[in-house]
């Protein structure tokens, strides 16, 4: 077991190394990146705001609002007069529009636009993983070492999972530095689950597909025709989550009432957490084909 | 009376140029336009819809340095290293120019339309793309990263380029999907004849994968750059 261990650490370890050095990490993480800004600075300006005010904090005492001046476009924060209290619906108060409309505009943004970049990256990307190593005649040297087809063949998957991850988190960072300067303040906690429920085992999935599925290419050409064949699947699914995630979100909008305080768990939590059910079902996936691709490899050893 | 030296006209490896343009890519491309003609709304633009993209990822798989058998051996023959990709890239033409132009001919039928206008519809894209996919997995040295090149640059044309007009007309000469009736609304705007728009597009978007080709061929002549020697390979 701990040699199996050992073989899987220095394996995913060299993929991790061998992706650096061929730049496909670098260069996967800086399309990501920029085309996420790119879809950022495309959006129109917007300064959320109900009259000049951006938010009533009705709750505090003494009740204030922050309102943006017309001029400079300053925020200002004073007194709440019981007038201003009561012109913003009380779905709307306690709550920052421009974090709102912003936080809204990042998880859009991640969660619905971003995975379709990168079904279409993955696919084709990491099906090369294992047919590479049959390409260079590196299988002979692994069969003569003992090294398990089990340990093998998880450890070519764990290596590009973890290679997708890193470049994952690092594009997470980047873009949520652009996003706080460019569009506000939004709420971390959405952002994150948005990366980590949403994106993350959708990018797992797709990866895993395509890894599993051109593991028996003879050649890095074949295996980018079988991340091709695999395209269609990787944007079905990309439909179903973005489909369930965006209908989960237009559902709240007939669930708000004018008394009822608007919360971003209420826009957010039931299509984050819905998305992700069916992501992690599908993930599962992935496990099944893994062991057909086993059972497949063992018998033609 | 004085010699007259012609260049010497090296052989060209026809049979293996096909081999390795996957010409079962013409039967793929030829369903998938069969399949756009069956909806009427595409119909008309079945071809540049289908056309480019097949043709872009076939050019992309046509020549990528880190995956050529023998690469130093065809690099050390005496025949010119370019000639590779000029049969590589004439058996995707011929290949896809049959589908293309049968397509055509068949689409011409359907939505009423002059042969030659489809035609100029198709043929630009198609070029600008094949270029661009041969250029990225020349540059690259993966096919991957040529495919993929392929894929994002047609899919982002064809969803996002319209939109990017709006905002900047400027870039007119540079949207491989240009439309006739983008043509017309930038008319107003640059004032200047529709026609001569759409023609300054087709042959930007034309001459932008010419470029891309000879830049890749000029390549070729550098053979120490082709074996990788500047190159971390894998």
């Amino acid at each position: 077991m701990a040699l199996a261990l050992s073989q899987t650490a220095a394996i995913i370890r060299y993929e991790l190394l061998m992706a650096w050095r061929r730049r496909a990490l670098l260069v996967m993480g800086g399309f990501f990146l920029v085309t996420l800004i790119g879809f950022t600075a495309m959006q129109p300006p917007s300064q959320p705001a109900i009259g000049d005010i951006v938010e009533v904090n009705a709750s505090a005492n003494p009740p204030t609002i922050t309102r943006r001046d017309a001029a400079t476009g300053e925020l200002i924060v004073e007194e709440a007069t019981e007038e201003q209290i009561q012109s913003v619906p009380q779905a709307l108060r306690d709550i920052s529009l421009i974090t709102l409309s912003s936080t809204q505009m990042v998880v859009m943004l991640v969660a619905i636009i971003f995975p379709v970049l990168v079904a279409i990256t993955v696919v084709v990307f990491f099906a090369e993983t294992i047919p590479l190593d049959r390409q260079y005649r590196i299988r002979e040297l692994f069969n003569s070492a003992p090294v398990s087809s089990l340990v093998y063949l998880g450890s070519k998957l764990l290596g590009a999972w973890a290679a997708l991850a890193i470049t994952l988190l690092f594009v997470m960072i980047g873009f949520g530095i652009f996003a706080r300067i460019t569009l506000g303040a939004f709420d971390l906690t959405y952002y994150l689950q948005s990366w980590l429920l949403v994106v993350l085992p959708f990018s797992l999935t797709c990866t895993g597909w395509s890894v599993l599925a051109a593991s028996g290419a003879g050649s890095r050409r074949k295996a980018i025709l079988i991340g091709l064949v695999l395209l269609p699947g990787a944007l079905l699914l990309y439909t179903l989550i973005s489909v369930q995630f965006w209908s989960e979100v237009m559902l709240v909008g007939s669930r708000i009432t004018p008394q009822e305080p608007l919360t971003l768990t209420m826009l957010f939590g039931a299509a984050i957490s819905q998305t992700a059910a069916i992501q992690f079902g599908f993930l599962i996936s992935v496990g099944f084909l893994f062991l057909v691709v086993w059972a497949w490899s063992r018998m033609r050893a | 009376m004085p010699a007259i030296s012609f260049p010497h006209r090296w052989p060209v490896a026809w049979h293996m140029a096909f081999r390795e343009s996957s010409p079962w890519f013409a039967a793929i491309s030829g369903a998938a336009l069969l399949i756009t003609m069956l909806f009427p709304d595409l119909r008309s633009r079945s071809l540049e819809l289908v056309l480019p993209l097949a043709a872009g990822i076939q050019a992309a798989l046509l020549f990528s340095p880190d995956d050529e058998p023998a690469l130093e051996t065809l690099l050390a023959a005496p025949r010119p290293a370019p000639y590779l990709i000029y049969e590589r890239l004439a058996a995707v033409f011929v290949i896809q120019g049959a589908v293309g132009l049968a397509g055509t001919v068949l689409a011409s039928v359907m939505v009423n339309i002059a042969p030659l206008t489809l035609l100029v519809g198709w043929l630009p894209p198609t070029i600008a793309i094949m270029g661009l996919g041969l250029l990225a997995t020349f540059v690259s040295r993966r096919s991957s990263a040529g495919v993929l090149a392929v894929i994002l640059v047609t899919l982002a044309m064809l969803a996002g380029a319209d939109l990017l007009l709006m905002r900047f007309p400027a870039l007119f000469p540079l949207h491989f999907f240009f439309q006739p009736v983008f043509a017309q609304i930038g008319a107003e705007y640059f004032g200047a004849a529709p026609e001569l728009l759409y023609a300054i597009n087709r042959i930007v978007i034309a001459l932008l994968g010419v470029l891309a080709m000879l830049r890749v061929m000029m390549g070729m002549r550098n053979t120490e750059a082709v074996l990788g020697a500047n190159h971390k390979t894998d």
